[in-house]
Protein backbone atom coordinates (compact mmCIF):
# COMPACT_ATOMS: atom_id res chain seq x y z
CA UNK A 1 0.00 0.00 0.00
CA UNK A 2 1.46 3.48 -0.54
CA UNK A 3 0.17 6.78 0.90
CA UNK A 4 0.49 10.09 -0.50
CA UNK A 5 2.99 11.76 1.26
CA UNK A 6 0.85 14.14 2.38
CA UNK A 7 -1.90 12.44 3.36
CA UNK A 8 0.61 10.72 5.73
CA UNK A 9 1.86 14.07 6.97
CA UNK A 10 -1.34 15.36 7.55
CA UNK A 11 -2.43 12.19 9.53
CA UNK A 12 1.01 11.81 11.66
CA UNK A 13 0.10 15.39 12.37
CA UNK A 14 -3.42 14.80 14.07
CA UNK A 15 -1.92 11.87 16.09
CA UNK A 16 -1.16 14.23 19.51
CA UNK A 17 -4.73 15.47 19.81
CA UNK A 18 -5.97 11.95 18.63
CA UNK A 19 -4.65 10.83 21.49
CA UNK A 20 -5.88 12.94 24.23
CA UNK A 21 -9.00 12.52 23.11
CA UNK A 22 -8.68 8.71 23.36
CA UNK A 23 -7.22 8.78 27.10
CA UNK A 24 -10.16 11.64 27.51
CA UNK A 25 -12.14 8.85 26.91
CA UNK A 26 -10.98 5.62 27.74
CA UNK A 27 -9.13 6.68 30.74
CA UNK A 28 -6.31 4.86 30.64
CA UNK A 29 -3.21 5.55 28.06
CA UNK A 30 -2.46 1.46 27.45
CA UNK A 31 -5.92 1.69 26.01
CA UNK A 32 -5.97 4.55 24.51
CA UNK A 33 -2.94 3.95 22.62
CA UNK A 34 -4.52 0.87 21.31
CA UNK A 35 -7.50 2.67 20.21
CA UNK A 36 -5.03 5.32 18.39
CA UNK A 37 -3.24 2.43 16.60
CA UNK A 38 -6.45 0.20 15.39
CA UNK A 39 -8.12 3.88 14.46
CA UNK A 40 -4.81 4.38 12.20
CA UNK A 41 -4.88 1.04 11.11
CA UNK A 42 -8.67 1.55 9.72
CA UNK A 43 -7.94 4.73 7.87
CA UNK A 44 -5.56 3.82 6.23
CA UNK A 45 -7.82 1.02 5.32
CA UNK A 46 -10.06 2.93 3.70
CA UNK A 47 -7.96 5.69 3.21
CA UNK A 48 -10.02 5.89 -0.38
CA UNK A 49 -13.12 7.46 1.15
CA UNK A 50 -11.07 10.49 2.38
CA UNK A 51 -11.94 13.36 0.52
CA UNK A 52 -8.33 15.60 -0.05
CA UNK A 53 -8.70 18.90 1.17
CA UNK A 54 -11.50 17.88 3.74
CA UNK A 55 -10.59 18.05 7.42
CA UNK A 56 -8.13 15.29 8.57
CA UNK A 57 -8.67 15.06 12.09
CA UNK A 58 -12.22 15.14 12.29
CA UNK A 59 -11.97 12.32 9.83
CA UNK A 60 -9.73 10.66 12.36
CA UNK A 61 -11.36 11.91 15.80
CA UNK A 62 -14.70 10.42 13.65
CA UNK A 63 -13.37 6.61 13.44
CA UNK A 64 -11.87 6.60 16.70
CA UNK A 65 -15.35 7.70 18.54
CA UNK A 66 -16.91 4.95 16.29
CA UNK A 67 -14.60 2.50 17.45
CA UNK A 68 -14.64 3.67 21.00
CA UNK A 69 -18.24 3.27 21.17
CA UNK A 70 -18.85 -0.18 19.66
CA UNK A 71 -15.67 -1.75 21.93
CA UNK A 72 -17.47 0.32 24.73
CA UNK A 73 -20.38 -1.70 24.03
CA UNK A 74 -18.62 -4.94 24.40
CA UNK A 75 -16.39 -4.09 27.68
CA UNK A 76 -18.52 -2.09 29.19
CA UNK A 77 -15.70 -0.02 30.97
CA UNK A 78 -14.40 -3.35 32.66
CA UNK A 79 -11.44 -1.41 34.05
CA UNK A 80 -12.58 1.44 36.11
CA UNK A 81 -9.89 3.83 37.16
CA UNK A 82 -10.49 6.88 37.16
CA UNK A 83 -7.69 8.40 39.68
CA UNK A 84 -4.61 5.96 40.14
CA UNK A 85 -4.93 4.57 36.65
CA UNK A 86 -3.14 7.25 33.95
CA UNK A 87 -2.03 10.24 36.10
CA UNK A 88 1.36 9.06 37.29
CA UNK A 89 2.80 8.00 33.25
CA UNK A 90 1.84 11.57 31.86
CA UNK A 91 4.59 13.96 31.62
CA UNK A 92 5.34 16.44 34.30
CA UNK A 93 2.05 18.65 35.43
CA UNK A 94 2.92 22.36 34.20
CA UNK A 95 3.12 24.48 36.74
CA UNK A 96 -0.30 26.51 36.56
CA UNK A 97 -1.92 23.58 37.11
CA UNK A 98 -1.60 21.87 40.43
CA UNK A 99 -1.24 18.06 40.95
CA UNK A 100 -4.53 18.05 43.01
CA UNK A 101 -6.69 20.30 40.69
CA UNK A 102 -5.34 18.03 37.99
CA UNK A 103 -6.58 15.02 39.28
CA UNK A 104 -9.81 16.31 40.73
CA UNK A 105 -10.99 17.38 37.35
CA UNK A 106 -9.83 14.40 35.88
CA UNK A 107 -11.97 12.26 38.48
CA UNK A 108 -15.32 14.86 37.43
CA UNK A 109 -14.68 14.16 33.96
CA UNK A 110 -14.52 10.55 34.47
CA UNK A 111 -18.10 11.12 36.30
CA UNK A 112 -19.74 12.11 32.97
CA UNK A 113 -21.95 10.44 30.79
CA UNK A 114 -20.00 8.93 27.83
CA UNK A 115 -21.85 11.34 25.07
CA UNK A 116 -21.48 14.71 27.66
CA UNK A 117 -17.72 14.41 27.81
CA UNK A 118 -17.06 13.44 24.12
CA UNK A 119 -19.07 16.70 23.34
CA UNK A 120 -17.07 18.80 25.83
CA UNK A 121 -13.86 17.45 24.96
CA UNK A 122 -14.27 18.02 21.00
CA UNK A 123 -15.47 21.15 21.13
CA UNK A 124 -13.61 22.55 24.43
CA UNK A 125 -10.27 21.44 24.13
CA UNK A 126 -9.78 19.46 20.83
CA UNK A 127 -10.82 22.23 18.90
CA UNK A 128 -13.63 21.32 16.83
CA UNK A 129 -16.32 23.79 16.26
CA UNK A 130 -19.78 22.90 17.51
CA UNK A 131 -20.78 21.64 13.70
CA UNK A 132 -17.62 19.64 13.52
CA UNK A 133 -18.33 18.32 16.65
CA UNK A 134 -21.96 17.38 15.53
CA UNK A 135 -20.74 15.34 12.51
CA UNK A 136 -17.62 13.47 14.66
CA UNK A 137 -20.65 12.30 16.74
CA UNK A 138 -23.51 11.84 14.30
CA UNK A 139 -25.81 13.83 15.62
CA UNK A 140 -27.62 17.20 15.38
CA UNK A 141 -25.62 20.45 16.14
CA UNK A 142 -28.40 21.72 18.72
CA UNK A 143 -28.17 17.54 20.64
CA UNK A 144 -24.26 19.18 20.92
CA UNK A 145 -24.56 22.39 22.11
CA UNK A 146 -27.01 20.48 24.93
CA UNK A 147 -24.76 17.83 26.02
CA UNK A 148 -22.06 20.37 26.36
CA UNK A 149 -23.96 22.83 28.61
CA UNK A 150 -24.97 19.55 30.63
CA UNK A 151 -21.37 18.71 30.40
CA UNK A 152 -20.25 22.26 31.59
CA UNK A 153 -23.44 22.09 34.51
CA UNK A 154 -22.27 18.70 35.82
CA UNK A 155 -18.44 19.36 36.05
CA UNK A 156 -19.42 22.65 37.93
CA UNK A 157 -21.15 20.88 40.48
CA UNK A 158 -18.90 18.51 40.87
CA UNK A 159 -16.01 20.58 41.08
CA UNK A 160 -17.87 22.87 43.15
CA UNK A 161 -18.02 26.15 41.19
CA UNK A 162 -21.28 26.64 41.13
CA UNK A 163 -21.39 29.67 43.35
CA UNK A 164 -19.37 32.19 42.56
CA UNK A 165 -18.05 32.80 45.38
CA UNK A 166 -16.62 29.33 45.41
CA UNK A 167 -14.00 29.56 43.05
CA UNK A 168 -10.53 30.24 43.06
CA UNK A 169 -7.68 28.69 45.15
CA UNK A 170 -10.83 27.69 47.52
CA UNK A 171 -11.21 24.31 44.93
CA UNK A 172 -7.68 23.56 45.59
CA UNK A 173 -7.39 23.98 49.34
CA UNK A 174 -10.68 22.31 49.89
CA UNK A 175 -9.39 19.15 48.21
CA UNK A 176 -6.92 19.10 50.22
CA UNK A 177 -8.40 19.72 53.55
CA UNK A 178 -10.92 17.03 52.60
CA UNK A 179 -8.35 14.67 51.65
CA UNK A 180 -9.50 14.43 47.99
CA UNK A 181 -5.65 13.55 46.61
CA UNK A 182 -5.06 9.88 46.65
CA UNK A 183 -2.03 9.77 49.14
CA UNK B 1 -20.91 39.25 47.51
CA UNK B 2 -23.55 40.97 45.07
CA UNK B 3 -23.38 38.68 42.27
CA UNK B 4 -25.75 38.30 39.51
CA UNK B 5 -27.77 35.29 39.77
CA UNK B 6 -25.73 32.32 38.18
CA UNK B 7 -29.12 30.55 36.47
CA UNK B 8 -31.58 31.52 34.14
CA UNK B 9 -33.98 28.99 35.45
CA UNK B 10 -32.40 28.33 39.04
CA UNK B 11 -31.98 24.89 38.87
CA UNK B 12 -28.97 23.05 39.56
CA UNK B 13 -27.38 21.70 36.35
CA UNK B 14 -30.13 22.61 34.00
CA UNK B 15 -29.95 26.38 33.76
CA UNK B 16 -26.85 28.53 32.10
CA UNK B 17 -23.77 29.04 34.09
CA UNK B 18 -22.37 32.08 34.82
CA UNK B 19 -19.46 33.58 32.78
CA UNK B 20 -16.52 32.96 35.31
CA UNK B 21 -17.47 29.61 36.49
CA UNK B 22 -17.73 28.77 32.37
CA UNK B 23 -14.28 30.42 31.70
CA UNK B 24 -12.97 28.33 34.50
CA UNK B 25 -13.99 24.89 33.62
CA UNK B 26 -12.61 25.91 30.36
CA UNK B 27 -9.15 26.93 31.50
CA UNK B 28 -9.25 23.57 33.51
CA UNK B 29 -10.30 21.51 30.72
CA UNK B 30 -7.87 22.81 28.29
CA UNK B 31 -4.58 22.71 30.71
CA UNK B 32 -6.18 19.04 31.60
CA UNK B 33 -6.17 18.24 27.96
CA UNK B 34 -2.74 19.83 27.05
CA UNK B 35 -1.08 18.26 29.50
CA UNK B 36 -2.67 14.98 27.25
CA UNK B 37 -0.58 15.88 24.30
CA UNK B 38 2.94 14.47 24.14
CA UNK B 39 4.30 13.71 20.84
CA UNK B 40 3.87 10.93 18.46
CA UNK B 41 4.59 7.91 19.96
CA UNK B 42 7.12 6.19 17.89
CA UNK B 43 5.07 3.13 17.15
CA UNK B 44 2.57 5.36 15.57
CA UNK B 45 5.10 6.77 13.19
CA UNK B 46 6.37 3.02 12.43
CA UNK B 47 3.22 1.64 12.19
CA UNK B 48 2.42 4.29 9.18
CA UNK B 49 5.68 3.60 7.67
CA UNK B 50 5.63 0.28 7.75
CA UNK B 51 2.06 0.29 6.27
CA UNK B 52 3.70 2.72 3.62
CA UNK B 53 5.71 0.50 2.24
CA UNK B 54 4.95 -1.08 -0.59
CA UNK B 55 3.46 -4.84 -0.15
CA UNK B 56 3.14 -3.67 3.36
CA UNK B 57 5.93 -4.93 5.18
CA UNK B 58 9.55 -3.38 5.95
CA UNK B 59 11.78 -3.22 2.92
CA UNK B 60 15.06 -1.87 4.32
CA UNK B 61 17.15 -4.73 3.81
Amino acid sequence: MSLDPQLRESILAAVPSLRAFAISLCGNVDRADDLVQETLLRAIASIDSFEPGTNMPAWLFTILRNLFRSEYRKRRREVEDPDGGYAATLKAQPEQTSHVEFVEFQNALAKLPDDQREALILVGASGFSYEEAAHICGCAVGTIKSRVNRARNRLAQLLGLESPSDFGPDLTTRAVLTGNDQS
Amino acid sequence: MDVRPTSKRGKRGQAALGREIQAKIGQQLRAYYDNLIEPTPERFTELLRRLDTPGGKESSE
